[in-house]
């Protein structure tokens, strides 16, 4: 329980910093396409008896950085991400028959399991989180300003274009580490909904972040200890309870 | 001995097979205020982003400050308005917020663009006038000796149209800042900027405010006259 708190606090953490540059730059989905094509990471490496965790990074990361590469040129990430997306669970389902059949740990990482993290599980999840705070600490204005307007953004600091790709790396890295959590078929809740909601309440972009950060976390903690005595699937409770914020911020004024 | 900005030499681009500059050359002095008009599609938002180097030419050079902008050491010397920024209606960041990203700024600035009484307003919140007034501002506050400005005044009411042409021949004037200014307000050109160039493709002429309606003929092949009309003792109810 203690080990699902702290992992789970710090997935929140991540997600909630991560969630408003995706959501203002309409890419909302693009956490979603990342966790269908790490679906087919994971399930290769189960079938190779791989750290499933480390495909589903590999996996992530060249998705997203297809997108990037389509949106470049395309400027709609939209199709880009129905492609991953649908690469990564076609593959999945291959190799599912391939391996004779539905496992349960791979059943494990579509709805999540915080509650069964181990000590090398949380060694990872807060070395993410230390990457992510530190970046989004060093390269605030540039993140921001991209999110404003990338033009701008490119013209302000001729690093943008390293910028960028790095942070959609580390999207793909608290993807990874939120299919811990909350699972891969709710990613996006936990990428959105705090945002979302943050929004609605807020009356700037730092105090945005903060109040994302504040709900993910308050869902997070109040779910897993719902989940633990209810005896159900985290995952499920804590996007209930971050769809709850969301509908009671639409009463805010 | 003329001091130039810009000189543009034997430009060529393509884009998509398609032949969008074949070999134009100009140059602009310090100081100047030049608009560019040309018809849809004539290439005027693709040579300011070759200028600004966003995208790059087949062949040609371009020099600002007489060197290549990949050599400039200080990049704060240009400025740059696009056009209105298309984002996300919930962006929730400030003005001061997002003047802010281009580091620290002098409020004199604010004052000479009018939104110092914005600063604390969310910038989807402001009107379309307001937020390339916004824009301008974010523009300045790296003190450029050059400004280009890509049609700024898109979906913007004529009053203040008017106000914001008259706050850039003020900058133009009192700044001594060099101004490129992509507009199809071809109707204020002689009162405000002090050249007009027109793109379109393969011809590029330059040539004094003035001789306006000579220009747009030669771009529109027709012939095109400004009327200018004062609106100012109408009653607008």
């Amino acid at each position: 329980m203690i080990k699902a708190l702290f992992g789970g606090l710090a997935i929140a953490i991540v997600c909630a910093l991560l969630g408003p540059f995706l959501v203002l730059r309409r890419m909302s989905l693009l956490g979603d396409g990342m966790a269908h094509i790490s679906f087919g990471g994971v399930a290769l490496g189960i079938l190779l008896g791989i750290n499933p965790l480390i495909c589903a990074f590999v996996f992530s990361v060249i998705g997203a950085l297809f997108v990037q590469k389509y949106i470049t040129k395309n400027e709609n990430a939209d199709a880009a991400i129905a492609v991953i997306l649908s690469t990564g669970v076609g593959l999945g389902i291959i190799i599912i028959g391939l391996a004779r059949g539905f496992r349960t740990d791979l059943f494990s990482y579509l709805i999540g399991s915080v509650l069964t993290l181990s000590t090398t599980d949380l060694i990872i999840i807060f070395s993410v989180l230390i990457i992510v705070l530190l970046y989004i600490f060093k390269f605030y204005k540039n993140l921001v300003l991209i999110t404003f307007n990338s033009e701008l953004a490119y013209l302000s600091n001729s690093k943008t274009k390293i910028i960028n790709s790095i942070f959609t790396i580390l999207v793909a890295m608290g993807v990874v580490i939120s299919i811990r959590a909350v699972g891969i078929l709710l990613i996006t809740a936990l990428l959105v909904l705090p945002t979302l909601s943050a929004i609605k309440v807020s009356n700037s972009f730092k105090k945005t972040l903060i109040i994302s950060v504040i709900f993910s976390v308050i869902a997070m903690i109040v779910g897993i200890f719902i989940s633990f005595y209810l005896n159900v699937p985290p995952s499920g409770v804590i996007v209930f309870i971050l769809l709850i914020i969301y509908i009671l911020t639409h009463f805010y004024k | 001995m003329k001091n130039n900005i810009l000189e543009i030499s034997d430009l060529y681009f393509s884009y998509n097979n398609e032949n969008i500059f074949k070999g134009i050359s100009f140059e602009i002095e310090e100081g100047d205020f030049v608009a560019i008009v040309g018809p849809n599609g004539a290439g005027k938002s693709t040579l300011m982003k070759l200028i600004l180097d966003i995208i790059k030419p087949k062949s040609g050079t371009i020099k600002i400050f007489h060197k290549k902008y990949s050599e400039l050491k200080n990049k704060n010397l240009i400025g740059y308005v696009p056009q209105r920024v298309t984002i996300e209606k919930t962006f929730p960041a400030t003005v001061s917020e997002i003047l802010s990203l281009k580091g620290k700024f002098d409020k004199k600035i604010l004052e000479k663009i009018s939104i110092s009484n914005l600063f604390n307003k969310k910038y989807m919140d402001l009107s379309g006038g307001q937020q390339q007034r916004v824009l301008i501002a974010f523009a300045l506050i790296s003190k450029p000796k050059l400004l280009i400005l890509d049609e700024p005044t898109v979906g913007v009411d004529s009053k203040t149209q008017k106000d914001f042409y008259s706050m850039l021949k003020e900058i133009n004037k009192n700044n001594k800042i060099t101004i490129l200014l992509i507009t199809h307000d071809v109707g204020v050109i002689p009162s405000v900027a002090k050249k007009v160039m027109c793109i379109n493709h393969n011809l590029c002429c330059l040539d004094h405010a003035k001789n306006t309606n000579e220009v747009l003929k030669q771009v529109y092949e027709e012939d095109i006259t400004i009327h200018h009309h004062d609106h100012s003792h109408h009653n607008h109810n």
